[in-house]
């Protein structure tokens, strides 16, 4: 009768189902509210990941028309077979930074440079890079102390041939 | 009632593992897509940029080794032809450190990188691969072990003897009035096989080759519109210039169209047409006429006309019209002697050549 009147294994039972019942409970509300907070930022930061992708292979395309000037462009781009032509580059330059996003279909901030095998930036005959705060020269050959920082930052890095030399061109998007 | 602390503090280690297993797989699986993205970028620009970059067009002081030992020998070569044609030279030492020079100071000890010809490794680096991308080119022309380079035959033919033509000299539309005589030019080195006529004539007529008389020469037909024909005696033609004339027997006589084929071989080409260039130019000839000068005739242009000159030698009582397309560029009353050019300035001004053309 002693036996039959003991509650230790019910007790114990009951614990364990109201504890798996907690953390399950818990479970699933820590990983809707994950979920939706990494919904959220996947969303805008994809948004911002895919815009770097799609900027850096535009600008290596030819640009449209072909002999596109700041007159008549639609779509810009600089390079052919990955080779930067200089004169589209410059003409680049001489779009206003709120036109150039239009034309690479973008929202989001940019910025694009290029790096020598060094990884120093390039100097592009009066400019770092060309893009937001399109900045100056800082230095004869190169653009020193140049850097970048903005939340949801995307990097796409991109292997061109400028002036004869394999260079990487740099393309940071931001929110 | 001491145990069931146990069970709850195994129950949070449960969950707490859980949750960070979770949260591992999700980040897991959110960063891996941007880094494969990156790698097939460089994968592929990396193969981009080596076949578009010309040897020529560095500055690197391997690839002037390279010239200067004779392993380079041509600068038009991309740097991916030229690891090639390297690796198909048993030079693959020489094509690595090509390839190295070109890519290393692009690829970090994150990414690995190799260069596979044939699927034989020309380079690599020996990094773990958790992610393999790769990018294809073709260069052609090379197999390892075998010449890059070698020569071709080409074979001109600078002779075409026994090649067989004909020339055609052609009586227009109408020719005449009177004793009509004919100029045309034969290839040097040639076999007369054949001559033929075939001609609408109004009369009777005695036909001069060269000034050789070949006799009289009957119309059997009575109707206008239908051509006699005569074989000549080919040797009566020679190389060079020639004249073939035509002295009816009854008053002013004329060919209402007709032709002069002369077959022979050849070990020359004779050509009507002159080539300047892109351009080409031909020259019509005018029949001789003793008589009243009636001649209606065409020119033909294989092509879009872009200049005309005329050149008229005649004696004349008469008047004297030449009309193109119904449109008359000459018109003289002058008698006796003429020499009279026509220089394209006036003939463009009368006519319109895109008509004329093709």
């Amino acid at each position: 009768m002693e036996l039959l009147n003991s509650t230790k294994g019910q007790t114990w039972y009951v614990d364990f189902v109201i504890g798996l019942t907690i953390m399950t409970v818990a479970f699933i509300i820590f990983i809707n509210s994950t979920a939706d907070i990494i919904g959220v930022q996947q969303n805008e930061f994809t948004s911002v990941i895919s815009d770097a992708g799609r900027i850096s292979g535009m600008l290596l395309t030819a640009g449209y028309p072909y002999d596109w000037d700041n007159d008549s462009v639609d779509l810009v781009g600089l390079a052919e077979n990955n080779r930067i032509n200089s004169t589209k580059l410059f003409r680049y330059s001489l779009i206003p930074y709120d036109e150039s996003r239009l034309y690479l279909g973008t929202r989001h901030d940019y910025f694009v440079f290029f790096q020598d095998e060094q990884g120093s930036v390039i100097n592009l005959g009066g400019f770092c890079g060309l893009g937001k705060n399109q900045s100056s020269v800082l230095s004869a050959q190169y653009c020193s102390n140049f850097s970048l920082s903005a939340e949801h930052l995307a990097k796409e890095e991109r292997l061109v041939i400028y002036n004869s030399t394999i260079t990487r061109m740099v393309t940071y998007v931001w929110e | 009632m001491g145990m069931k602390g146990y069970y709850f503090s195994f129950d949070a280690f449960l969950g707490a593992s859980i949750i960070l297993i979770g949260v591992l797989l999700v980040s897991t699986i959110y960063s891996s897509q941007s880094e494969t993205s990156q790698v097939t970028y460089l994968s592929r620009d990396i193969v981009s940029v080596l076949s578009e970059l010309k040897v020529s067009e560095v500055n690197n002081s391997y690839v002037t080794t390279l010239i200067a030992n004779g392993d380079i020998k041509n600068p038009n070569n991309s740097i991916l032809e030229q690891i090639g044609e390297l690796w198909a030279a048993n030079k693959t030492d020489e094509a690595k450190y090509l390839a190295l020079n070109f890519t290393a100071p692009y690829t970090d000890a994150r990414h690995g990188f190799g260069i596979y010809a044939n699927d034989q490794e020309i380079f690599a680096t020996q990094n773990q691969k958790t992610s393999l991308i790769s990018s294809k080119k073709i260069v052609s022309g090379i197999a390892q072990g075998k010449p890059t380079q070698g020569y071709v035959t080409k074979v001109f033919v600078s002779s075409i003897a026994g090649r067989e033509t004909s020339k055609f000299v052609y009586f227009g539309g109408f020719e005449g009035e009177g004793n009509i005589t004919k100029a045309f030019t034969l290839p040097s080195s040639l076999t007369i096989k054949e001559a033929y006529l075939e001609a609408d004539a109004s009369s009777n007529f005695t036909l001069f080759i060269n000034g050789k008389s070949q006799g009289l020469f009957i119309v059997n037909s009575s109707q206008t519109i239908q051509p006699d024909s005569w074989s000549l005696i080919p040797s009566n033609f020679t190389s060079g210039q020639n004249a073939v004339t035509l002295n009816f027997t009854k008053g002013r006589g004329y060919i209402a169209g007709g032709y002069l084929r002369i077959t022979y071989e050849s070990n020359t080409s004779e050509s009507s047409i002159t080539y300047y260039g892109s351009a080409a130019g031909k020259s019509e000839q005018l029949p001789g006429i003793r008589g009243f000068i009636n001649v209606y005739s065409s020119i033909f242009a294989d092509g879009n006309i872009s200049s005309m000159r005329i050149y008229l030698h005649y004696y004349n009582n008469k008047s004297t019209i030449l009309t193109i397309g119904n449109i008359t560029v000459f018109s003289s009353n002058s008698s006796g002697e003429q020499t009279i050019e026509l220089q394209n300035s006036l003939l463009d001004s009368k006519l319109d050549y895109s008509l004329m053309s093709k």
